[in-house]
Parts: C-alpha cells; sequence; structure tokens
C-alpha cells in the first residue's frame, strides 16, 4: 500500500459515492411520529421515577425520634369519637382540643428544632460525613411541618368554629415552651440523681 | 452496501495490530516497572517490630545517617511496645501481629497472572505482525530515492549522478532489451519513472523540498481514513450485528455496571470512612437529644452498637450483642463462649473510628456534655475502664499489670489515693498496696512502672495566649488564633508547677535564642505550620485495646456551654528529648518541689537553675479560631478543652481570656512600637547596650503580667473527682 496507492483509491471510491447519491422522499409524519414517541418516553419515565420517589418518601420515617406521634393520638382519639358518638362513652370536646393543641406543640417544636440545627446540617453535609438520603430526609421535613402546621389549623377551625389561627398558634407556643421547662426540670433532677448514685 | 463505503478497511491487518499493540505496551510497561521494582526493592519482609517504628517516622533501612538520633527514640519506642506486648492476651496479640502483616505484604500474585497474560497477548500481537508480509511489502514500497538510486545517505552529488545514470541507461524506455511482454514492459516504465523522481528529489530544488515537507516528491499528498478493522468485521452481515452488540455490551453493560459499582461502593461510607447507615443514625441520635438529658459513655456505646459496620462484620450478632461486648471489654470480664476472640477483636478495633466520628457530629451540634461523653468513652475503650463502675478510683486501673484494685479499709491513709498524680508521689510499697500487687512482684511491677513513667507523656499547658498574626494585640474584627506552649513530661511529673516550668522555658529560650527560628517568613505566612513541624507523638500505652492506637489530644473550644467549632485532635508534639533526654533520670523532681516550696513560703523571687531543663523542648499547639475577634473593645474569653484521648488523667483544661483594644489603645502600642524600633534602630550605632536590654525588661513585664491575670489553670481531674 504505498502513498500513490492509497490516495488513488481514496479518490475512487468518493467519486463513486458522490454518484450514487440520490434523493430520498420522506413523509412529514415520520419525524412528528419521532418526536412524539421520544416525548411520550420520557414523559412516562419522568413519572416512573416521581412514582417511586414518592412511594421511598412515604416509607422512609421522620428524622424525628417520636414521629409524629402527636398526630396519631389526636387522630386515635377523634376517629374514637365519631364511632362512639351515639354510645354512651362520649369523648369530651376538651379532651380532643388538648390532643390538638398538644399536636400544635410539638410541631412547633420541630419547627424551632429544625431552624435551629439548619447551620449544623449544612456543615455536616459539606463535611461529607452525612450520605445523600439522610440529607434529603431532613429537607423533606421542612415541608412536612409545614403541611402538619396546615392541617392542625384546619382541624382547629372544624373544631373551635372559629376562624383565628393565631390564637391557636399562641396557645400551641406556650404549650410547646411549658413542656420543655418541664422536661427540663425532670432532667436536672434525673442528672441529680444520676450524680448522688 | 460494500459500494456505499467510502472507507477503507484494514484488510490485510496492516494498522490494527499496530493499534493494537501500543494500547497494550502503554498499559503493561509502566505497570510491569512499577510491579518489579516494588518485588526488587519495597518487598522485604518486614518485621513487626520494623513496621511498627515505620507508623511512627523511623525506617531503619532509608535513613541510616539519622539512625544515632534516632536510637534513644527506637528504644523507647520498643520499650513501650515490649509493655504492652507482656501486658496483652495472647490472643490480642496474635491478631494483631497478623493484621499488621496482612497490611504490610500485599499480595502481588494477582497482578502478576494479568501481566502474563498481557505479555502473551503482546507477543501474540507481536509474531503475527511479524509473520504478515504485507506490512513490509507496504513499507518497502515507501518512497526513499536513495534506496532507489542504490546509494548511501552520505552520498556526493557526483556518485548520485553516476548512480541516475547507470539505472536510466538500464530502465529507458528507448533501451528495453527486445522480446517484453507488456507487463514487464510496464514495470520497467515505473521503474524509470521512480527513478527519475528519485534523482529529481535529491538534485532539483522544488522537488527537494516536496519530498522533505511531505515525503514525496509529488508534493502533499491527499490524506486517507480508514477503519482500523478488518473490512468482514464491519460490512458482512453477521460480524457487523456481532460488533454492534460488542459495542453495545461494552457501553451499555460492561462500563455502566463497572461504574455503579464504584458509585455504590463509595457513596457507601462517607468522608470520614463511615458507613452511610451509621451516619444517619448518628446524626440521627445526637439531632433527638434532648437538651439537659444525661448521657454518659454507656449511651455513646448503645447508639454505636447498632452500627452498620458490625452488622458487616459478624451478620450473626444482634446490636445487644455487641453492646455486650463492648460492656464486657469496659468492664474487663473474662471471656464470654458464644463470642470469639477474633469477633471481639474485630469489633473493638472497629469502634476507634466511630467514636471519633460520633464527637464529630456532636460538636457540630455545639453538644458540650456529649461531646465530654464521647471523648471519655474512647478512654474507656482504650484503657478497658468503666467509670461507672470504678467509682473514684478508676485512674490508677491504667498501670500497667494492675488488673483490678484492692479493696482498703477506710481508715487506711492510702484510700485517698485516687488519681495517678497522686499514686507517683507514694513510696514504691505504698505504690504495691494501692495497685493491689503482691511482694514477689514487685520487682516486675517496679520496672513496669519505670518503663511506664518513660513511655506515658503528660502534658502540660505552660502558657497561652490569643494571637493576631503580625501584631503583638487583638484589634477589632482580626482574625485570631490561640497558641498554647505546652509540656509534655513522664506522667509521673507534678502538675503544680506549671508556672515554674514556665519561667524557666522562657529564660532558657531567651538564653539560647530558640525562638528566632519561629521568625522566618514561612513561619509568619502559616501560624500553624509550627505545630506542624514537630514530632510524631509515640504510640498510646493501652494493652487492653486490640490494636496499637495513636496518642491523641484533642482540642475543643468552647464559649457559653457550647462546642464553638469542629474537634481539632493534635499528633505533632515534641517529646523525645523530654521522655529519653539524660536529664530526664537526673531530674530531681521532688528536690525541685521542695526548692520551690521553701522559696514560696520565704516570698522570695525564684532561683531556677536552667541547666535543670537543658535537654528539654517545649511544643506548640495552635488552634485557629472559629469566629474574627468581636468589633466591640472589651475583655474576652475561650474555654479550651484538651484532653488525651486514649486516657484518663491526663487532661488540661485553660481558660483563654483577652482583650480587644480599642482605637485609642492601638494608638497607644503603635506610638510604642515606634519608640522601641527608634530606640533599637540607635542601639546599631550605640556601642552601649543599656537601653536594648531596657526595652526586653518592659516587654517581660507586660508578658508575666497578661499570664498572672489571665491564667487559672484548673485541672479537670478535680472535676471529674467531684463526680
Amino acid at each position: 500500500m504505498s502513498f500513490n496507492s492509497t490516495s488513488d483509491g481514496f479518490n475512487g471510491t468518493e467519486s463513486n459515492s458522490s454518484q450514487q447519491a440520490s434523493i430520498k422522499k420522506i413523509s412529514i409524519f415520520t419525524p412528528i411520529i419521532y418526536v412524539s414517541l421520544l416525548l411520550y418516553s420520557l414523559i412516562y419515565l419522568q413519572k416512573y421515577v416521581a412514582k417511586k420517589k414518592h412511594a421511598k418518601s412515604i416509607e422512609t420515617p421522620s428524622i424525628f425520634e417520636d414521629n409524629y406521634k402527636s398526630r396519631e393520638i389526636y387522630y386515635a382519639i377523634k376517629e374514637s369519637k365519631f364511632e362512639t358518638s351515639n354510645g354512651s362513652n362520649k369523648i369530651d370536646d376538651n379532651l380532643i382540643l388538648s390532643a390538638l393543641i398538644h399536636r400544635g406543640a410539638s410541631v412547633i417544636r420541630y419547627k424551632i428544632k429544625l431552624t435551629e440545627t439548619k447551620q449544623t446540617f449544612d456543615i455536616l453535609y459539606k463535611l461529607g460525613s452525612m450520605g445523600e438520603d439522610f440529607f434529603e430526609r431532613y429537607e423533606r421535613e421542612f415541608n412536612l411541618i409545614e403541611l402538619e402546621l396546615q392541617d392542625c389549623i384546619k382541624e382547629y377551625a372544624m373544631l373551635t368554629k372559629s376562624t383565628n389561627a393565631q390564637k391557636y398558634m399562641e396557645i400551641c407556643q406556650n404549650a410547646c415552651f411549658n413542656e420543655a421547662i418541664k422536661r427540663r426540670f425532670a432532667f436536672y433532677e434525673a442528672k441529680l440523681d444520676h450524680k448522688l448514685k | 452496501m460494500a459500494d456505499s463505503s467510502s472507507y477503507q478497511y484494514d484488510e490485510n491487518s496492516e494498522t490494527f495490530p499496530f493499534f493494537l499493540l501500543t494500547i497494550l505496551l502503554i498499559v503493561t510497561v509502566p505497570w510491569t516497572l512499577k510491579v518489579v521494582y516494588d518485588l526488587l526493592f519495597n518487598n522485604r519482609v518486614i518485621s513487626l517490630k520494623e513496621s511498627r517504628l515505620k507508623l511512627y517516622g523511623i525506617d531503619k533501612e532509608t535513613d541510616k545517617e539519622n539512625q544515632s538520633n534516632d536510637l534513644k527514640k527506637i528504644k523507647t519506642l520498643e520499650k513501650l511496645y515490649e509493655l504492652q506486648d507482656s501486658k496483652k492476651t495472647d490472643e490480642f496479640k496474635k491478631f494483631e501481629s497478623e493484621f499488621i502483616a496482612k497490611q504490610n505484604t500485599k499480595s502481588k500474585t494477582k497482578q502478576i497472572i494479568i501481566l502474563t497474560i498481557l505479555w502473551t497477548f503482546i507477543a501474540i500481537i507481536y509474531k503475527s505482525i511479524n509473520n504478515n508480509s504485507k506490512i513490509f511489502e507496504s513499507g518497502i514500497a515507501a518512497f526513499d530515492p536513495y534506496e532507489i538510486l542504490g546509494i548511501s545517505f552520505s552520498s556526493t552529488e557526483k556518485e548520485i549522478k553516476s548512480a541516475y545514470r547507470k539505472l536510466s541507461v538500464k530502465f529507458h524506455p528507448d533501451k528495453l532489451p527486445a522480446g517484453l511482454n507488456e507487463a514487464e514492459k510496464l514495470s520497467f516504465e515505473e521503474n524509470f519513472i521512480r527513478i527519475s523522481k528519485a534523482y529529481q528529489a535529491l538534485t532539483d530544488e522544488v522537488v527537494k523540498e516536496n519530498y522533505l515537507k511531505y515525503g514525496n516528491p509529488d508534493g502533499p499528498q491527499q490524506l486517507s481514513q480508514g477503519i482500523a478493522l478488518p473490512k468482514f468485521l464491519i460490512d458482512n452481515g453477521f460480524y457487523s450485528l456481532l460488533m454492534i452488540v460488542a459495542y453495545m455490551a461494552i457501553f451499555m453493560g460492561v462500563i455502566p455496571y463497572f461504574v455503579s459499582k464504584w458509585w455504590s461502593k463509595s457513596s457507601q461510607f462517607n468522608k470520614q470512612n463511615v458507613h452511610v447507615n451509621t451516619s444517619s443514625l448518628i446524626i440521627e441520635k445526637v439531632f433527638n437529644l434532648k437538651k439537659g438529658s444525661v448521657i454518659d459513655h454507656i449511651t455513646v456505646l448503645e447508639w454505636l452498637s447498632h452500627a452498620e459496620e458490625f452488622k458487616i462484620i459478624c451478620p450473626e450478632l444482634n446490636s445487644e450483642d455487641i453492646f455486650e461486648v463492648f460492656m464486657n471489654h469496659i468492664n474487663r470480664q473474662p471471656k464470654q463462649n458464644s463470642i470469639s476472640e477474633e469477633l471481639k477483636f474485630k469489633i473493638i478495633a472497629k469502634t476507634h473510628n466511630l467514636v471519633k466520628f460520633t464527637l464529630v457530629v456532636a460538636s457540630c451540634f455545639n453538644h458540650l456534655e456529649l461531646s465530654i461523653a464521647i471523648i471519655n468513652t474512647m478512654k474507656s475503650l482504650a484503657q478497658a475502664i468503666n467509670t461507672n463502675a470504678d467509682k473514684i478510683k478508676y485512674e490508677l486501673l491504667q498501670l500497667p499489670g494492675v488488673e483490678k484494685l484492692p479493696e482498703l479499709d477506710l481508715s487506711n491513709s492510702l484510700n485517698s489515693i485516687k488519681n495517678l498524680e497522686q499514686f507517683f508521689m507514694l513510696e514504691d510499697d505504698q505504690k504495691l498496696k494501692v495497685a493491689g500487687i503482691e511482694q514477689e512482684d514487685k520487682k516486675q511491677f517496679m520496672t513496669d512502672l519505670k518503663t511506664y513513667t518513660h513511655t506515658v507523656p503528660k502534658l502540660q499547658v505552660l502558657q497561652h495566649k490569643v494571637k493576631v498574626q503580625g501584631q503583638d494585640y487583638v484589634s477589632p474584627g482580626a482574625i485570631i488564633h490561640i497558641e498554647l506552649k505546652v509540656l509534655l513530661t513522664g506522667i509521673n511529673w507534678v502538675s503544680s508547677q506549671k508556672n515554674q516550668f514556665n519561667q524557666l522555658f522562657n529564660a532558657k529560650e531567651k538564653l539560647n535564642n530558640e525562638l528566632e527560628k519561629y521568625e522566618a517568613i514561612e513561619h509568619l505566612l502559616d501560624t500553624h505550620k509550627k505545630m506542624t513541624e514537630q514530632e510524631t507523638l509515640l504510640p498510646l500505652v493501652a494493652p487492653k485495646f486490640p490494636v496499637t492506637k495513636d496518642l491523641e489530644y484533642v482540642v475543643l473550644m468552647v464559649g457559653q456551654g457550647k462546642v464553638l467549632q469542629t474537634p481539632i485532635f493534635v499528633n505533632n508534639l515534641n517529646w523525645s528529648d523530654n521522655l529519653t533526654g539524660s536529664n530526664y533520670e537526673k531530674f530531681d523532681k521532688k528536690n525541685f518541689k521542695q526548692l520551690i516550696d521553701e522559696q514560696l513560703k520565704l516570698n522570695k523571687p525564684l532561683q531556677l537553675n536552667v541547666d535543670d531543663i537543658s535537654g528539654m523542648k517545649t511544643s506548640y499547639i495552635t488552634i485557629p479560631c472559629p469566629t474574627p475577634a468581636p468589633e466591640k473593645p472589651g475583655s474576652y474569653s475561650f474555654k479550651v478543652y484538651l484532653d488525651n484521648t486514649g486516657m484518663f488523667g491526663n487532661d488540661e483544661f485553660v481558660n483563654v481570656s483577652y482583650r480587644v483594644l480599642s482605637e485609642e489603645e492601638i494608638q497607644n502600642v503603635e506610638n510604642i512600637n515606634v519608640q522601641k524600633r527608634r530606640l533599637a534602630g540607635e542601639i546599631e550605632e550605640d556601642p552601649e547596650l543599656s537601653s536594648d536590654s531596657e526595652s526586653e525588661e518592659e516587654e517581660e513585664d507586660e508578658k508575666t503580667d497578661e499570664s498572672d491575670n489571665n491564667s487559672e489553670y484548673s485541672d479537670i481531674n478535680t472535676d471529674t473527682d467531684d463526680e
């Protein structure tokens, strides 16, 4: 394969191909079908991924240890009330209201804790100490408490027939602080016991 | 399909083998060289002793010149290992030496097998190239005017001409021999053209230039592109399908598989080499910790028992079993039957990294109490001591050979001996009683103790200051760091003489101008260089811990009951001169103490002898501060915890206070400095050195004043004792 022969061969093939080039008619629907097929498959994939993500996020528990327990308590009380509304053991309205306040108080506690630790989580994430999953869980928590708060306010409006959400929030906040003080006090006692032991 | 293609294929395997050969050689040659190099120079079977020394920066083979300097260091390290090994259980000793051996001799057999296969491939390809006559033909066909004319490269013009004439006579179309057929005629003609071209290439200017530039007398040639694969692989239906399948398999199967495998493996462990599940668990636990709740090392161990790492090491054990292993370890309880010693070895050794990570998380959450509990967990695991069970006296359990402390009568005065410092002040016989050692073991115990005091350092903070780089005062908003001057002595030294030592060392450093080296430009640029230049600390004496642990100090900065920044681990401090120096033995600690006590009683100015400490060295710890100095002038302070991560009774706590100066004060200081400098400038011309000493005295006064006001040393020991 000398230099000369290479160039000859190349020239020869080129001239062959240029002779053979011809125009082929393509239907207008071809690109349309192509694009729509592509779009459809992309949309399907997106939906599939979103569905999977949603299923996963429902499964993963909250990063709070008690995992919205007060919410469950509230609904447990409420449902048992509706079931036995015509029976004798009717549940007091005050009980259900206090459960709702407890629920609101815990939401406020969550909120305070999340905003307090925002910087810490950022640092840990930047340090590379935290897995992606956990950080996502943490970020999801902000949305969750927002939803929870809205739900609480809705329930409050239903129970008391008043639309004064501000008052409810104030009560919850006070309850939250009182709970914190109570807990602190208990811890100090425990610590004292621990030291005396 | 074949006709429509405008590409050339490598029908005769002229290019493809070269391509393959190049790629193979690029990979194989450097790899082989590396393996051969390793085999020749790095594959010495290193003894346990040597590999241990290597960990602490001493390599007997490579730095022979340094050996005399390091000799004492090596001796100390060897003594340390001897002491540790004599106290270690046989099982742990065996596992540790296996572990170290495994780390040092990386198996090369796998690499060698792969290399052999690669070289076999190279040999096959090389042979096929050699056997392929087509390649040589095309090589011959290349244009070389010297070869065509049959002359050497160094021929003169005359020789070229004569050679051309001879050949042209032979091949000239007019002078062809009779009786040739068409083909032969054509070849003669071709030859003639080649000859004349060759001649022109060597004589004609234009043609010569063409030849030199493009390798061809006709000028630039059309570049030919081709595929370095035989045609049958691409154009033929079956093989082309195979080719596509192979490509698809590689790009859609093999590469994504390996990448995803690598990715999932790397994303499984975080930057601190802790499993992400474990890290999530620990972060969640710390996050959910209620403010003010009671936390101790047991809580931390309970958390750690759920770690994913242990599920990987021993899937058959649940978290309760792991927790039991921890508790048995720190309670120094004898073997259980159900869990093998090897598993225990692995489990306890793994905790090191996990506890450290937990400390980082706790400090990120600014949790002081938890951080201290975690540091205690580190110590508990390293020394196998449960501080809850052995109230008050647990420090003494760290002494070599002490398994259990004897019950002393309440009336016995020795009952008040609680910590190591008190212990080392006792007479020999009293030591035996406190540690519960029988008389017949006295000799062994005493030699062990002697080694112990030479291998276990005690950290004492001599001086502390908040500093700003390049100025000797703190201005508002300046970037500050804390500088601690510390001294490592033997564990048996008394910690109440820090002030005296500080004065001694200051005097000595001034005398020998030892601080001048820190005024070099690289130290001014990097404040922490001082610290990194220091020696690596010797390993920790912890015979109960499965593997040899590094001795590390952890620095926690605390303000308003909160940890201010992630902990700093310090592993670089000068120790060898202090623990092995000739003055170490000579220095009479008791005498020194008496002297100081007497002088203090008489209220005399201290009279100390600098020669006492001539061989010793101080070290520096520099800590960057998380925030710049406050904008408002006034007095502020940091609390600094300096904890040994591996043993009890060797912690320091200092309260570093500093003053942020106002504009006026700064002006004053600057003025004084300018005056001083002016004075110093005059002194250079002035033969009398009176004013220089004055200014120095002033400086000294300032310093001592400051340190007197600021330093309030208090040992963390006393705190824990109260509990």
